[in-house]
C-alpha cells in the first residue's frame, strides 16, 4: 500500500489477500484504496480484490484487463499513470506470463513475479524463459541500480543487488 | 514510505539525507551532522522513513526502538545495539557492520545484500524474509533465530552459527560456507545448491 500523508487516497499493488492486517493498515491510517495496480492475472496477486470490492470501490489497472474477472482499465508503457499523488511508470515484462508488468514509482520498483530477490519468476517453456530474461535484462537492469525492489514474493532487494548477485542473470 | 527529496546539488542523483538538503557527500559539516543525528536517534522512540545512506555511526544503543522504512545503504556501523528492536523494512545494502547486535529483534524485511558483516549477533531474532544476497559474513551468530524465507544467495559465510534455527524456505544457493554450524536446525527444509 502506498499513500501520501497529505492525501486520503491510497494505491494498492497486487492485493493477493485482503485480511484484517491490510484493513487495519488502511483504516488505521485513514486511507481509501482508490487505485489497484495488477502486475499479472495470477490468483496469488488478485485474490484480495474480491473482498476489497465488497468494501471499497477501487479502480483497477492491468496490461490485459481481459484476463481479469473484474473490470479494469487497460494500461500501456507509453502512458504513465498519475494515481494517489504518485507517478507510475508501466514496464511491460512478458515471460512469467504474457501480461506481466512492473511498476516504477519514484525510487521503488514493483516487479511482481518477473524479478525476485536472487531469482526470476517461473516460466513454463524455454521460449517464455528467454522472453522473461530478455525483459529483465533490457528493461529492468538498464534502470538506475539504486532502485528499491519489491517483488511479489520473498524479501525486498535493490536493482544493484540483483545485478551483482542474482545467479539467474549471469550470462 | 521513503523520503524522496533529491540532493540540492545540481547534477547529483542521490537523495538528500535526513534533515539536510543534500546527500552526505555534499554535506558541509559531516562531524556536526553525525553528532546531531546520534542525538536524534538516541532520543527517538520510533525511527521511521529516514534516508541515512552512507552515514557512519558507532557505539550507539538503540535497543527496544521501533524502526520502520529506513535506508542506511553503504552505512558504516560499529558496535551498534539493536537488541529487542521491532524493525520493518530496513535497507543496509552494501553497508559495513562490525560487532552490531540484533538479538531478540522482531525483524521483517531487512536488506543486507552486498553488506560486510563481522562479529554480529542475530541471536533469538524473528527475522523472516531478510535478504543477505552476496553478503560477506564472518563470525556471526543466528542461534535460536527464525529465518523463514530469508535468502543468502551468493553470500560467503565464515565461522557462522545457525544452531536451533528455523530454516524453512531459506535459500543458501551459490553460497560459500566455511565453518558453518547448523546443529539442531531444519536444514532439510532449506535450499542448498
Amino acid at each position: 500500500m502506498l499513500g501520501r500523508e497529505s492525501a486520503r487516497d491510497a494505491l494498492l499493488i497486487d492485493p493477493g489477500i485482503f485480511d484484517e492486517g491490510l484493513l487495519r493498515l488502511l483504516e488505521g491510517n485513514g486511507f481509501y484504496p482508490r487505485h489497484v495496480l495488477i502486475t499479472h492475472a495470477h490468483q496469488g496477486h488478485l485474490s484480495g480484490v474480491r473482498t476489497l470490492r465488497k468494501i471499497y470501490d477501487p479502480a483497477l489497472y492491468a496490461l490485459e484487463p481481459d484476463a481479469l474477472e473484474f473490470p479494469a482499465e487497460r494500461i500501456a508503457e507509453a502512458h504513465p499513470l498519475h494515481l494517489a499523488g504518485f507517478t507510475v511508470r508501466v514496464i511491460a515484462t512478458p515471460g512469467h506470463s504474457q501480461d506481466s508488468a512492473c511498476f516504477r514509482i519514484d525510487r521503488m520498483l514493483f516487479t511482481g513475479d518477473t524479478l525476485l530477490a536472487g531469482s526470476v519468476g517461473q516460466a513454463d517453456t524455454e521460449y517464455e524463459k528467454a522472453l522473461l530474461l530478455a525483459s529483465v535484462r533490457e528493461k529492468l537492469l538498464s534502470l538506475e541500480p539504486g532502485l528499491l525492489l519489491f517483488p511479489g514474493h520473498g524479501p525486498p532487494s535493490t536493482l544493484e543487488i540483483e545485478q551483482r548477485f542474482n545467479p539467474h542473470l549471469r550470462e | 514510505m521513503f523520503p524522496l527529496q533529491p540532493c540540492a546539488v545540481a547534477g547529483c542523483d542521490r537523495p538528500a539525507v535526513f534533515r539536510l538538503a543534500t546527500c552526505l557527500p555534499h554535506a558541509g559539516e559531516p562531524a556536526a551532522y553525525r553528532r546531531e543525528l546520534e542525538e536524534y536517534l538516541r532520543s527517538a522512540e520510533r525511527i521511521s522513513e529516514l534516508n541515512l545512506d552512507g552515514v557512519e555511526l558507532s557505539g550507539l544503543d538503540l535497543s527496544g526502538k521501533r524502526i520502520r522504512c529506513c535506508t542506511l545503504s553503504r552505512a558504516r556501523l560499529e558496535r551498534l545495539r539493536f537488541d529487542g528492536c521491532h524493525i520493518r523494512l530496513l535497507y543496509l545494502d552494501f553497508a559495513s557492520l562490525t560487532e552490531c547486535s540484533f538479538a531478540d529483534c522482531q525483524i521483517n524485511c531487512l536488506v543486507l545484500g552486498g553488506a560486510e558483516l563481522s562479529g554480529c549477533s542475530f541471536r533469538a531474532a524473528t527475522m523472516p524474509r531478510c535478504n543477505f544476497a552476496g553478503a560477506r559474513c564472518r563470525d556471526l551468530s543466528f542461534d535460536g533465530s527464525d529465518l523463514y524465507a530469508s535468502r543468502f544467495t551468493g553470500a560467503s559465510l565464515d565461522n557462522c552459527s545457525f544452531r536451533d534455527c528455523n530454516l524453512k524456505q531459506v535459500r543458501f544457493d551459490h553460497c560459500t560456507l566455511a565453518e558453518v554450524d547448523f546443529r539442531a536446525s531444519n536444514t532439510e527444509e532449506a535450499f542448498f545448491t
